[in-house]
């Protein structure tokens, strides 16, 4: 069974509309840009991941969940 | 009496003339529709569900309504490239005033903020398409408006109502011109989805500009 990860893709604009849309799992820094929340277990976030990926205007949140 | 309350007296002649009471209470306060509406007035400053319920049925948003939006989905999903990019590229950044809100300190057009700001209107008609008419997508609505008044949001996000109605209905009208073409050979879904849309337009109208009033306006 694969590992589950999600990852962001350089196309992205730093709107952080996916830290808005998934919070409790995605933090958006202002430098870099979102990030998964250091320490946290994404597998209970899978449906509000996949969420912040279907409104992400540049399609650049991948995972395999 | 004291100096003090000497100068108040003076200053408030009013609050120095005896009080009598007119042994009356005001008829007003005993009349059911009063109650009724104080009620409702209540009801719809603090909850939002029932403010959205209670706009849904002064426009007469029915089930049928959000049938008929659903409808619309897929002329607004093969369409929803040209039409942000159209409302983004052309409109907001050729406007005199709206344009404003892009420009960078030196005037020019802050293309990666235009991209945020149009991502962010993507997302939203993209909820609205969900047709999921709940507190979090009210709350939602209300949010988006909220961020715009200076108070809950930044300053430089404070749009003025007139500027927010002017895109509102520049929006309206362009979805209009679009589903007229789309339907030019079925003026009866044509009827059906304009009138939802219009219904919806004002519900959202209401929802988004609450933080922008006192609640008895």
């Amino acid at each position: 069974m694969k590992k589950p990860v999600v990852w962001f893709e350089e196309s992205c604009i730093k709107c952080a509309i996916c830290a808005e849309e998934a919070s409790e799992v995605i933090v958006f820094v202002e430098t870099t840009g979102p990030q998964i929340k250091e320490g946290i277990d994404i597998i209970p976030h899978s449906e509000k991941i996949k969420r912040a990926a279907q409104f992400c205007p540049k399609e650049c949140i991948k995972y395999h969940l | 009496m004291s100096i003090m309350s000497n100068a108040y007296m003076k200053m408030f002649p009013m609050e120095a003339e005896k009080k009598v009471s007119g042994g009356k209470r005001n008829p007003m306060l005993d009349v059911p529709e009063f109650n009724k509406a104080w009620n409702l007035y209540r009801d719809t400053s603090l909850d939002i569900m029932k403010r959205y319920e209670y706009m849904a049925q002064c426009v007469n948003f029915t089930d049928k309504d959000t049938e008929a939006i659903k409808e619309s989905k897929d002329i607004i999903a093969a369409n929803l490239k040209a039409i942000l990019d159209h409302i983004y590229y052309e409109k907001l950044i050729n406007d005199p005033w709206l344009s404003r809100w892009f420009r960078d300190d030196n005037g020019k057009i802050a293309k990666e903020y235009v991209d945020i700001r149009r991502a962010r209107q993507q997302r939203f008609l993209l909820k609205i398409l969900e047709c999921k008419w709940d507190e979090e997508f009210w709350n939602f609505v209300r949010w988006v408006g909220a961020v715009h008044v200076p108070i809950f949001g930044s300053e430089d996000l404070y749009i003025p109502i007139r500027l927010n109605l002017a895109l509102w209905g520049y929006i309206h009208q362009y979805l209009f011109n679009l589903f007229a073409e789309e339907l030019k050979n079925d003026p009866e879904k044509l009827r059906r989805i304009t009138t939802a849309w219009t219904k919806l337009f004002w519900i959202i109208i209401d929802i988004y500009h609450i933080d922008y009033f006192g609640p008895w306006m």
